[in-house]
């Protein structure tokens, strides 16, 4: 009996602690999931309000199109930590092309950074048609980037 | 740095250069309905009418750094793969030779110089609507792009549709022809947005969903369609408040086709992100609006576009 039951625990507890490691790991790849998104909503959220502020023409400084730029630059240097672990399991629209073409992911992020910063410059110095460009070109870096990287949305 | 992005960063570096060069024509067509002099070339008027229709991107080969209009993309279809043919001036394997009955008569009816009906994935359908002065305009733009030789290749398409003598019957059962007649009751900015929306830019070739035959469904007008071109969905348009963008203002219309941004600060990919970049953001803020203005009086549709279970 009692050889019998620590034979027993001998098999259980090992694949229980898999399990749980399992589950762990589990809720970590979903959490790690979450966390790239929000970085991302985070992104989209701070253009949308430039976007709000021209598409309006919002009775607001230009200082508020350069807050919104600078958020997205500082959040472009979270973006490669991040992404750094390989989780492609769950809700998620990431391709595996992030980490086979880990470089030029890491590149489309800084690009993005540079044309943020950018646009927040030209925000401060107030001229509207060098916003609009500055606008269109962080566009581009979230769009190659997506159009890369990002599995199309329907 | 991707090929692609980089491509995508250049080029639209290059498009913000020429669209501040193109400003002083939108202006200088304002100026002339105000009874100015000078009036842009038919060139200039080409041009817009090119941005207006997306950029004829089919006959650009651009993922594979193909030359402008010179054809070899690769579209995929239901019924098999089409390649976009060279529409570069080259005499022997581009439209070089074309007069302009002969270009008239591709844009307005689907026939080559030679009589050779072309596939639908070709949208005379639409463009029949054009005036003929605009066709003509766009001849004159096409013209005056770098001659390219390329030679075309054939399409791959799996029986019947290899046959093209079934054309004929599709046509006769799919194609009306006629220019956009404007209706007199509705708005001058109406009638332009449906011009544009229809005759020119297309949208309804990706936005409305086709039936067995590849004929757009008169019944759902763009409503959303499960097999766009090169297998992309596309969504619905119309102002269902659910499944279309009936929650987008006409100021995020018109601001989406000008950057590409959609009201929640995404941006627009695939084929919909180039045809804004290579056309639509080009255009003139009054014809934006005319488009915004037409696609929120359509009747919303409900629609909901997902992909096939296959």
């Amino acid at each position: 009996m009692m050889k019998g039951s620590r034979k027993m625990v001998v098999w259980i507890v090992p694949l229980i602690l898999v399990a749980v490691a399992a589950v762990v790991l589990a809720q970590s790849e979903e959490g790690a999931v979450a966390y790239r998104q929000r970085i991302m909503s985070a992104n989209g959220a701070s253009m949308g309000a430039i976007n709000d502020i021209l598409k309006f023409k919002l009775a607001v400084s230009n200082e508020h199109i350069a807050a919104h730029a600078e958020t997205i630059h500082r959040e472009s240097q979270l973006v490669a930590d991040a992404f750094k672990a390989q989780v492609t399991a769950g809700e998620t629209r990431a391709l595996p092309e992030i980490w086979q073409r880990w470089d030029e992911f890491v590149a489309a992020a800084d690009a993005m950074g540079q044309a943020s910063a950018k646009l927040a410059e030209v925000a401060r110095a107030g001229d509207p048609q060098a916003v609009m460009a500055g606008v269109r070109e962080v566009g581009a870096t979230c769009g190659g980037c997506h159009d890369v990287f990002r599995k199309p949305n329907e | 740095m991707s090929d692609l992005r980089l491509r995508r960063v250049n080029f639209l570096r290059g498009a913000l250069v020429a669209s501040l060069l193109a400003l002083p024509v939108s202006s200088l067509a304002q100026q002339e309905s105000i009874g100015g002099s000078s009036q842009p070339s038919a060139i200039e008027r080409g041009e817009y009418i090119f941005r207006a229709t997306g950029g004829c991107g089919c006959h650009t080969d651009y993922a594979n750094g193909g030359a402008l209009l010179a054809g070899g993309r690769a579209i995929e279809t239901p019924f098999g793969t089409i390649y976009g043919t060279n529409i570069t001036p080259d005499p022997e394997t581009g439209i070089g030779n074309w007069s302009d009955e002969d270009f008239l008569r591709a844009m307005t009816e689907g026939l080559g110089p030679d009589g050779t009906i072309f596939y639908p994935v070709f949208p005379y359908t639409a463009f029949t609507k054009m005036t003929r002065q605009d066709v003509l305009d766009l001849k004159a733009y096409l013209f005056s792009v770098p001659a390219v030789k390329q030679e075309n290749k054939p399409p791959e398409l799996g029986f019947p549709f290899n046959i093209r003598s079934g054309l004929h019957a599709w046509r006769l059962l799919n194609f009306d022809s006629g220019t956009f007649e404007p209706d007199g009751d509705q708005s001058e900015e109406w009638n332009r947005g449906v011009y544009l929306s229809m005759a020119l830019a297309h949208c309804g070739e990706c936005h409305t969903p086709r039936g067995t035959t590849g004929a757009l469904d008169e019944e759902m007008p763009y409503a959303g369609s499960r097999e766009g071109p090169e297998s992309e969905l596309a969504p619905n348009i119309t102002p269902d408040q659910e499944t279309g963008i009936g929650g987008w203002s006409l100021a995020d219309i018109v601001w989406f086709l000008q950057t590409g941004f959609k009201p929640e600060g995404d941006d627009a990919q695939g084929l919909m992100g180039e045809v804004i970049e290579h056309g639509y953001m080009h255009l003139v803020e009054s014809d934006l609006q005319a488009i915004a203005a037409y696609l929120k009086s359509l009747t919303p549709i409900r629609n909901v576009v997902e992909p096939s279970a296959q």
